[in-house]
């Protein structure tokens, strides 16, 4: 079944087919709240409660992409518990790296991984990855939420204005910002020459 | 241009949006000229692109559990019935407001085409004053005032009982003006005359006239239909009003 019949059938009060839905997106809508809270539980039950919120509003879910609503949604509560917590992420991403790999859901660094990269690089990259969300969750709530929505999750700057509630020229704004930002912070901790620059420099050794 | 010195704002997002094909046409040339002369912005440009795409190639995360809901935590479901959403509501609406104002228009040409006779035709077949009333205007003229209520058959207990006369008589039962208290035979002959044409008091031998079947008309039946009709899109109207600030 495809995704408009499953939205069709969600609509009608089929939760089967709705948590079908919830199935091929909960990974979008975790990682973003993941990034946003900083700690699992939290983002979980965020993510969960996103999933409520679009299942009980899916009348409201005319002509738009469904992955775009389901990330407003999710970014809106992630900014609300934020505002309603009014302190910075308790959990480090790096901690949260390391526990994902130890219960065995970090296989995200393995999608990462090309398998035909050696250790170094593989390391290079795992490397790259804990510093950049490490950085990530430095930047101030509004800005990760609008880099993560335009640069992770790919949504164009018109999707994420609509989404954040806020003008075209300041999702551009925030997003050179968080860049800049992140620019800065990755030089501070010796990642930010490009990748590929990187790993050149590490062969050539 | 120091790269580690900080860009000005305009121009990092002008960068920032010509990595995103985001800049307009005048505005990228002008970009494009300048970067193309100048290295150190070519390396601002650069570093903010490698930024970009290390954020493109961060992974998705799994959820440390499914995040499926149960039917419990789903609460509501988006439609308790089909038959009951908004949409259809409205549409129910529309249709009974359409109906009403069909009916009502129909009702009021009905009425115009006909001057004189806006009261309900059948309302003379029906009611029972309307018989009585056509009884009255056949008796002789001053008989009984159009609102008299014509006795009843003669009984043996004359008209005197018939108006709680006599012993025990009750207040505000006596026989309407014009009607002698004592002799009403004067009065009676064209009530009897108007009872035996309407059927009203015939003797008990003789079988009643068959009642002509008569059809309720468009003019009766058009003021229920308009308060039906009227009624029905209202209520579907705040039903559908219901149903959308519930959902």
């Amino acid at each position: 079944m495809d995704e408009l019949s499953l939205l069709q059938a969600a609509r009608n009060g089929d939760l089967d087919s709705f948590n079908r839905l919830v199935l091929d997106y909960q990974s979008h809508a975790y990682s973003f709240a993941c990034r946003m809270l900083g700690e699992p539980e939290g983002a979980a039950d965020a993510a969960q409660q996103a999933f409520v919120s679009a299942y009980r509003h899916l009348g409201e879910l005319r002509g738009e992409n469904f992955r775009s609503w389901l990330l407003r949604i999710v970014a809106n509560a992630c900014l609300d518990e934020l505002r309603r917590r009014k302190r910075r992420p308790a959990v480090s991403l790096e901690d949260l790296s390391a526990g994902a790999e130890e219960d065995g859901s970090g296989e995200s660094l393995s999608i990462l991984a090309d398998p035909a990269e050696g250790p170094e690089t593989a390391a290079v990259r795992a490397d790259l990855r804990r510093v950049l969300e490490d950085c990530l969750a430095l930047l101030p709530p509004d800005q990760r939420a609008t880099i993560l929505l335009v640069d992770v999750h790919e949504q164009d700057y018109a999707e994420a204005a609509r989404a954040l509630r806020v003008a075209l020229g300041t999702v551009k704004s925030r997003v050179a910002r968080a860049r800049a930002d992140l620019r800065d912070c990755l030089r501070a901790k010796g990642e930010l020459p490009p990748l590929p620059h990187r790993l050149e420099s590490e062969a050539s050794r | 241009m120091n790269p580690r010195a900080p860009l000005d704002p305009r121009l990092l997002e002008a960068l920032s949006a010509y990595l995103d094909g985001r800049l307009e046409d005048t505005g990228k040339a002008a970009l494009e000229d300048r970067l193309s002369r100048e290295e150190d912005l070519r390396r601002h440009l650069a570093e903010l692109r490698a930024v970009k795409e290390s954020l493109r190639a961060l992974p998705a995360l799994s959820p440390p559990r499914p995040l499926t809901l149960t039917p419990a935590q789903a609460g509501a479901p988006v439609r308790p019935s089909g038959w009951f959403s908004p949409r259809r509501m409205t549409l129910g609406a529309a249709l009974a407001a359409m109906a009403f104002a069909l009916v009502l228009s129909a009702d009021l040409v009905s009425r115009g085409a006909m001057p004189g006779a806006a009261a309900p035709l059948m309302v003379e077949n029906f009611t029972a004053p309307a018989m009585l009333q056509s009884a009255d205007q056949a008796a002789p003229e001053g008989s009984a005032s159009p609102l008299t209520v014509p006795p009843p058959a003669p009984t043996a207990s004359g008209p005197q009982e018939k108006y709680g006369g006599g012993e025990g008589e009750t207040p505000g039962l006596a026989p309407p003006p014009g009607e002698p208290d004592t002799d009403g035979r004067g009065e009676s002959s064209g009530a009897d005359a108007a009872s035996e044409r309407s059927g009203i008091g015939r003797g008990s031998d003789d079988p009643p006239a068959p009642q002509p079947l008569v059809l309720p008309d468009f003019r009766m039946l058009a003021p229920w239909l308009e308060v039906l009709l009227g009624s029905a899109a209202v209520v579907l109207a705040a039903l559908a009003v219901w149903s959308r600030r519930r959902k």
